[in-house]
């Protein structure tokens, strides 16, 4: 119906319930995570078919009920997105089945992540404006709940009412923008709106601004994100990997899509303030990162600074000559910034397992006794500083250029400015729990279970490989940044 | 040439950092000792090519890497990168026989040996690299491996700031780098050096992109070379392992940033508008670090110290301009190598035997540890640049080309670099004094074991750098017949007997009341301390003219200060997030109204 990877999905989401029924008749404890993990490698096989086809052009998938003529398009964009999403997706859940053992309401838990995965394929593959607003709400939706997943704290429960908040007003804002355009235009099909020049009209501006926002507020942009340092460190840790790995770059992509495709080409002041706000953006993350001793808030401080980083390259693209490398290098950092983001999540939550803190100075010398999860700690974290030969360096190192082609050096110095902040406080989170002799406290913390440390390995060899040999990372990317453009 | 000797030579000692936690399961004496017999294979590689390029033999072998940037993954074999990798190589190798006995008590040697392999590997694959891009990533890779080094005593507080602070400060440098790459990439569309040298000789590169190009670049090598702005760090860096401040300041890291403006000047080869900058930036440097090495007490500080001020004088030679300020920076760089080796390596004896870093307890050495006194006498003479030592020539070489270069910036070069010399004598001598001269200080009377020499294994490298110090300096003709093949035309170097005059006059300006106050002790430098004058002077020195002082204040202090502000900014009361919504969207609604009209 909706394409295969997602059919996948929807058929395990709405069957896992059943699992966890089973569960307690068989007293199987990691069948439901087992089950969607199996789910999660069955969409992600399927999407390698939708792969070739979509190498000879876009797919599209017609959806016969709907009164909007709403369709699938999938395009090599919506491939590399899909890719991401289900990857990470993967690796999450195969964490949790070990991180989540403890909790209550388990096969609600992976319902609502095999849910959030399957919307957030639906918003890469949505082929008009309302096929993504409904997968988005579904991912939004099952993405409250996720953060709100552990009822029994206060925390979470107020971090996921202020997320549930901020992000209803940003639907909202979205339903009313793309109200405005289907006004405009009759259709709210990519293609079609595309061929219309809506952005000749005032109205076409204003619908923008109000899409712009609402997906801002899921990007995390300058002064949207407020909600995203509560909400990302309340989540349980593979729930706050997803949301900062995956679920903030839904946000980028249906800008990227909005700015290329449909209201391509921008006005060039809208290029100067998109790079404005992407400075402020990093500038903030950063500087609120620096003195964190909350290990998870920390990282959500990084990665709206990293959303700055993406940001600025989306807005370097939005000159003609500059677009496919600043799209090839957002698309680039997208990628890398999610394997990094996750892996080093990851790394935390095993750390928070073992030793039950999230304080930075409680978990102080850590790593000396978990040596694995550490240096995969430590890569990620270098990775994340820009430093050769891992892969954020060469994504990094991608936007700065975009950044100097498109002339505009001193955006581009405060960029850097912002890298080595940034590297600043991974350079003393590795101190703090690498370098530092362990603490009492911690005398009876021992390594990582293996079925954790299978993800992080994975998400650390993967940094390293993409920063030795990009090349093929690097052609996908360019593939979907040009066929973008291209039909855009 | 052993075929792959130019790939091997640096995949070889990197390769073989990731096989010490292998090679630690086996034995601890296979570890200790593989490091050194890797590093070993490496020179034997690097050596093989110095007959080829001798020759005139050069190459450029790449293999297909990143084809969106059109980049490569090369190795240049010419004179420089041949000569830069076989000092990197020889060095390395001899102070890791030297670590097998002097960091034998330590915890966590793997690490250690992972890293110094990892350093000297990434460092010679920095010389060998073939475009601008590749020579980055080891740039930061070599900032890695100090960071790890200078940190490796974690238990130590300041140590593991030293690391972080080595790190970012070279970082800022770096900044300034990769800023100037791209800004060349973007107008040649080149990252390989031939290419761009190529391009430079074709006159397709503008004169003003090139000035503000090689800048840029200088910015990187000055972070990564410790010049004034940018010094700061490697004081500090010495609390870390000796062995480690030996090769940064002998082989590896420091070197790089004078190696990157040497091959620059090669690319540019036509272009010298940007000399003068570098050539003042390196004389400042050296007269300040100079003076700053008088008011130190910690022996290694010193010696850190003088090593800014050696590689301030390499930078000016390389700013005087020419083929013959070119050679001279390469030659002093070579014989620096081998005398701040030797004096470290000295050093790390002293510290090992006293466990202490600090001068005012040392006094009276030379009877207890003769060879190293030798050692360490042959270096300080090196140094400061007496003859015959390897310092006296390559020194007098850099005067020499400043003074027949004239003019007004050619004199005013010159007189810093006699003025530096006198300072380097005065300090060179009073470190000297104050470690083996004299009488044993009540420190070394209350140790309940007499000092004495040295195992060794650790003395075998001393005699060798030494005996370094003394032939290295008669190699200038096969040196410069060499490396004058990858600038243009030959050079020939006269003894003139102004500048050689002028340097003998510096010796005795500054030797002179070294002498009185330290050796023969007529004057008490306490005494002198008791003017106005002199006290705030001496309190600005030991400061290092406040630049650390200034650095904390503005950019330490300045980052918390808007951290504290911008942590403040997260209230957490929905309320205000909800404002922030209502600013951003009518933020976006006015954007789209004049959108919409312009």
């Amino acid at each position: 119906m909706f394409s295969q990877p997602i059919d996948i999905l929807i058929a395990f989401t709405v069957t896992t319930p059943l699992m966890g029924w089973l569960e307690t008749k068989i007293h199987l404890k990691k069948i439901c995570g087992v089950y969607v993990t199996a789910g999660l490698i069955l969409s992600g096989l399927s999407l390698h078919e939708l792969f070739i086809k979509a190498l000879s052009g876009p797919v599209t998938l017609p959806v016969k009920t709907s009164p909007f003529s709403s369709c699938l398009v999938i395009d090599r964009l919506s491939v590399f997105m899909a890719l991401i999403f289900t990857i990470l997706g993967l690796l999450a859940t195969v964490y949790s089945i070990e991180y989540m053992k403890e909790d209550n309401g388990i096969p609600f838990y992976y319902t609502l992540l095999s849910a959030m995965t399957c919307g957030m394929l639906g918003v890469a593959f949505a082929g008009d404006f309302f096929t993504l607003f409904v997968f988005w709400e579904l991912m939004c939706i099952s993405s409250y709940a996720l953060v709100a997943f552990r009822k029994h704290e206060w925390e979470p429960i107020e971090a996921g009412l202020k997320y549930l908040v901020m992000s209803s007003a940003g639907s909202a804002s979205i339903l009313f923008g793309i109200s405005l355009l289907y006004g405009l235009t009759g259709t709210l099909s990519f293609t079609q709106t595309s061929s219309m020049a809506v952005n000749s009209n005032i109205w076409g501006y204003v619908s923008l601004s109000f899409i712009l926002l609402g997906f801002g507020v899921k990007a995390a942009i300058f002064p949207l994100h407020m909600w995203l340092p509560d909400a990302h460190p309340a989540a349980p840790t593979p729930i706050s990997a997803l949301l900062s790995g995956i679920v903030i770059k839904t946000g980028v992509y249906a800008i990227i899509r909005s700015l290329f495709f449909i209201y391509s080409p921008i006005n060039s002041s809208w290029q100067d303030a998109l790079m404005a706000i992407s400075i402020l953006t990093m500038s903030y993350g950063n500087l609120a990162a620096l003195l964190q001793d909350d290990i998870k808030r920390l990282l959500a401080y990084s990665s709206i600074a990293q959303m700055g980083y993406i940001l600025f390259a989306v807005s370097a693209a939005a000159t003609q000559a500059n677009a496919v490398l600043g799209l090839t290098a957002a698309l680039m950092h997208i990628m890398n910034h999610a394997l990094m983001k996750s892996l080093l999540f990851l790394c935390a939550g095993a750390f928070i397992y073992r030793a039950g803190t999230r304080s930075l100075a409680r978990l102080s010398g850590i790593g000396r006794r978990m040596p694995l999860t550490a240096i995969t700690f430590a890569i990620g974290a270098l990775a994340i500083s820009g430093i050769p030969p891992l892969n954020g360096f060469i994504s990094e190192f991608m936007i700065i250029y975009s950044g100097i082609r498109c002339n505009a050096y001193i955006p581009t110095v405060i960029l850097l400015a912002n890298i080595l902040l940034g590297f600043a406080y991974y350079l003393r989170l590795i101190r703090i729990i690498i370098w530092s002799s362990p603490s009492g406290r911690l005398s009876r913390v021992h390594e990582a279970p293996f079925l954790m440390l299978i993800p992080i390995v994975l998400l650390a060899l993967a940094c390293v490989a993409i920063g030795i040999y990009p090349s093929p990372f690097i052609e996908f990317a360019r593939q979907a940044a040009e066929s973008l453009i291209a039909s855009g | 040439m052993i075929p792959y000797a130019p790939w091997l030579s640096w995949i070889i000692p990197i390769m073989g950092s990731f096989l010490m936690p292998v090679l630690e399961k086996m034995g601890r004496k296979l570890r200790d000792w593989s490091p050194f017999a890797l590093a070993t294979a490496s020179s034997i590689f690097i050596f093989s090519m110095i007959p080829d390029v001798y020759e005139g033999y050069s190459c450029d072998a790449t293999i297909q890497w990143i084809p969106f940037f059109r980049l490569s993954f090369g190795v240049l074999v010419d004179s420089l990168s041949v000569f830069m990798a076989s000092l990197v190589s020889f060095i390395g190798a001899l102070i890791l026989l030297y670590s097998i006995e002097y960091m034998s008590e330590e915890e966590d040697l793997t690490r250690y040996y992972f890293f110094m392999l990892l350093f000297i590997g990434s460092m010679i694959g920095l010389v060998m690299a073939d475009n601008l891009l590749q020579l980055y990533i080891f740039w930061e890779v070599v900032g890695l491996c100090s960071y790890a080094l200078i940190g490796f005593w974690y238990k130590r507080a300041e140590a593991v700031r030293a690391g972080m602070k080595a790190f970012i400060v070279t970082r800022i440098g770096d900044v300034c780098l990769l800023i100037g790459i791209l800004t060349l990439y973007l107008n040649s569309g080149e990252f390989s050096f031939l290419a761009i040298r190529n391009l430079a000789v074709a006159g397709l590169l503008d004169a003003s992109l090139i000035t503000d190009v090689a800048i840029l670049m200088f910015g990187g090598a000055v972070g990564k070379s410790a010049q004034v702005p940018l010094f700061v760090w490697l004081p500090d860096a010495m609390e870390g392992p000796t062995t480690v401040s030996a090769l940064i300041h002998a082989a590896t890291m420091v070197k790089a940033g004078v190696y990157l403006t040497a091959r620059m000047a090669t690319v540019f080869l036509l272009q010298d508008s940007y000399l003068p900058v570098i050539a003042f930036v390196g004389a400042v440097t050296a007269f300040m670090a100079a003076t700053m090495a008088l008011a130190t007490f910690d022996i290694k500080r010193v010696l850190a110290y003088s090593t800014i001020s050696q590689l301030g004088y390499m930078f000016m030679a390389l700013g005087i301009g020419g083929s013959k300020g070119w050679l001279a920076s390469q030659f002093h760089l070579m014989s620096h190598a081998f005398f701040k080796a030797l004096l470290f390596l000295c050093a790390g004896v002293i510290i090992h035997i006293l466990g202490t870093r600090d001068m005012r307890k040392m006094g009276g050495l030379r009877k207890n540890m003769p060879v190293t006194f030798v050692t360490f006498i042959i270096g300080a003479l090196s140094l400061s640049s007496i003859p015959p030592f390897n310092g006296f020539w390559s020194k007098e070489m850099i005067l020499e080309s400043a003074y027949t270069r004239g003019g007004c910036f050619g004199y005013l070069i010159f007189f810093m670099g006699v003025a530096t010399a006198a300072v380097t004598v005065a300090y060179t001598i009073r470190m000297a004094s104050l470690i083996f001269l004299g009488n044993e200080s009540e420190f070394i009377k209350e140790m309940k074991k007499k000092p004495c020499e040295a195992p060794k294994i650790m003395l075998t490298p001393l005699i060798i750098l030494a005996s370094a110090c003394i032939i290295s300096g008669f190699l200038q003709d096969f040196l410069f017949e060499s490396l004058s093949q990858v600038i243009t035309g030959r050079v020939v170097f006269e003894m003139r007997i102004e500048p050689l005059v002028y340097s003998f006059m510096s010796l005795l300006i500054g030797g002179l009341p070294a002498y009185l106050i330290y050796v023969k002790k007529i004057l008490s430098p306490q005494e002198i301390m008791k003017g106005r004058i002199t006290s705030m002077l001496y309190r600005a020195l030991s400061k290092g003219y406040y630049f650390d002082d200034f650095y904390d204040f503005i950019f330490v202090r300045g980052t918390i200060l808007a951290s504290k502000v911008s942590g403040r900014l997260q209230t957490g009361i929905l309320n205000i997030n909800m404002l922030a919504f209502m600013v951003a969207a009518f933020f976006f609604i006015i954007l789209a109204l004049q959108g919409g009209v312009t």
